[in-house]
């Protein structure tokens, strides 16, 4: 059997990057909340805030460790697997990333410790600001990353010259026609997860009647912001929707399931499709009447454009685009759904009390993390076959290595991410499962580093003056 | 109000609620233009903040 080095080398990175988006989604989500949550911590001085804000803390610094090694390795992977697309795009893309590691993770480095042990240590406004700073330093993160990802998608701002590309216009190249769209559609994303994660958790306590107040304050919270969030990412989905139709016309063809160049009309908004790219058609469909033409053409009788408006050497491969884009928008629909019961269940006055709803939130959990991956899988599967769009081709991006190394370091990378996922679920069904400790009213400067690192300490009775408010 | 009546009010209600929750969707995914999408999500957000004030008045353990 013959190992193609292309294919490993994607399946490679298409592996390590599906695993490392999982953990800063769900840090850039926490750490919003967790700045939110010890604002109204300052503000209000309910101890509950604090409680909340010590219990996601330690489920933030797992994820926000894993996040950090498993990003680490893509740097790498470039070299293993794509070294010709480093010396190709790499005055374009080095500096961006560079940059990341300048702004945001010197921000993170210098505040992360201060968040995650300085509770104890240093003022609560000084705790506050070391959290403010490491949420920003993740959004940082997200932009720079962002920035260089929607670069590929719809480059500008370089010309190519000798092989190599040279940047005319930094401006172009950060600021491409992409990145405004796609920037707040991931963080809007980011802070879902985080929002369904925490509700997510709450109701489980509230199913099992432990910690009601603090299932009730986290569902409350985690709703109130998921509320308004799914409400924005689907506002923004449209926006980046028509940038990309704009830009990247075959991945929305393919996204779509329709093969012809114009569909019938009304067109139909398909669910399930079983693709043949080989004979461009469809062996089989499930879709919902003229709701193609009312969702994609905002008209009763609409077309939509089919992928064979692209020629066959420049076509994703329909099927993945087309489901990683169903996943990330069913999952968005489920959302709304979600939110809009809550809303009705909040007027009633049952937010907390409906047993099916508690029930969907706890299944709504792990939601934000599996429609962020869906939205990935349309991005990156919906350039293809380009790694630049419409300047370097995939197959021309490769290292020249041999596919028994690819093929080695894969198994390597699967089963070192193994342990890591076990790791994490373990630390974190640990922590859900043993709840929330009771918080006092405010946090000491002692000046202890073993009350820093041991924060049960502060929550003997015996030790600490009781609650007040 | 009887039990039968209240149990069909909540029905009616929870029917309206989605009802409505598919016209924020349509409206705010731009099926009727971009100005109405602009209105229809700032309108949801403001509805959503009016309710998410009320108390939760059911206090039996779910």
């Amino acid at each position: 059997m013959t190992l193609d080095p292309t294919l490993l080398a994607r399946i490679q990175f298409g592996f390590t990057v599906s695993f490392h988006i999982i953990f800063p989604t769900i840090s850039i989500g926490l750490a919003m909340f967790l700045a939110i949550v010890e604002g109204l911590w300052l503000k209000t001085r309910d101890p509950l805030y604090l409680q909340i804000y010590r219990f996601w803390l330690g489920i933030f610094a797992m994820g926000f460790g894993v996040g950090v090694v498993t990003g680490i390795v893509l740097s790498f992977e470039f070299g293993l697997g794509f070294a010709r697309f480093g010396q190709i795009a790499g005055p374009a893309i080095g500096p961006m990333i560079a940059l990341e590691v300048l702004t945001s993770f010197f921000l993170e480095a210098g505040f992360l410790g201060i968040m995650l042990f300085g509770l104890n240590r240093v003022g609560p406004r000084l705790h506050f600001l070391a959290t403010c700073m490491v949420a920003l330093g993740t959004l940082l993160s997200a932009s720079w990353i962002l920035s260089a990802n929607s670069w590929m998608q719809t480059p500008d701002g370089v010309t190519m010259e000798n092989g190599h590309l040279v940047v005319t216009d930094w401006l172009k190249v950060i600021v491409n026609p992409s990145w405004l769209y796609r920037l707040p559609h991931m963080l809007a994303a980011a802070y879902l997860t985080g929002s369904f994660l925490v509700a997510g958790v709450g109701a489980w306590y509230l199913l099992r009647g432990e910690h009601v107040d603090f299932g009730r304050r986290t569902v409350s919270l985690g709703m109130a912001f998921a509320t308004v969030l799914i409400a924005c990412q689907v506002f923004i989905g449209d926006l980046v929707y028509g940038r990309m139709l704009q830009y990247q016309p075959a991945k929305m063809q393919a996204a779509e399931g329709f093969w012809e160049e114009q569909s019938q009309s009304p067109a139909p908004y398909y669910w399930i499709i079983v693709p043949d790219q080989a004979n461009q058609k469809n062996l089989f469909t499930i879709g919902t009447p003229y709701l193609g033409s009312i969702w994609l053409t905002h008209s009763l009788d609409g077309r939509v454009e089919g992928l064979k408006n692209t020629p066959r050497d420049r076509q994703p491969i329909m099927g993945w685009v087309f489901y990683g884009f169903r996943v990330m928008y069913g999952i968005a629909i489920l959302m709304f759904g979600v939110v809009v019961a809550s809303l009705w269940l909040h007027w009633q006055g049952r937010l907390f009390t409906s047993r099916w709803f508690l029930r969907t939130l706890v299944v709504m959990t792990p939601s934000g993390v599996v429609a962020t991956l869906g939205g990935w899988y349309l991005a990156e599967t919906g350039r293809q076959p380009w790694v630049i769009y419409n300047i370097l081709r995939t197959n021309d991006a490769v290292s020249p290595v041999p596919a028994q190394v690819l093929l080695s370091t894969l198994i390597a990378f699967v089963c070192i991410y193994a342990l890591f996922m076990a790791g994490f679920l373990i630390f974190t069904g640990r922590a859900i499962r043993k709840g929330p400790r009771v918080a006092t009213d405010h946090a000491e400067s002692t000046g202890s580093l073993k009350h820093a690192l041991k924060p049960a300490v502060l929550d003997d009775p015996g030790r600490n003056r009781p609650v007040t408010e | 109000m009887s039990g039968a009546a209240q149990s069909v009010w909540a029905l009616f209600g929870a029917v309206a609620a989605a009802l409505l929750g598919v016209a924020f969707f349509f409206a705010i995914i731009g099926v009727f233009g971009f100005g109405y999408a602009v209105a229809a999500l700032l309108l949801f957000i403001a509805v959503a903040l009016l309710l998410f004030r009320r108390p939760q008045t059911a206090s039996a353990r779910p």
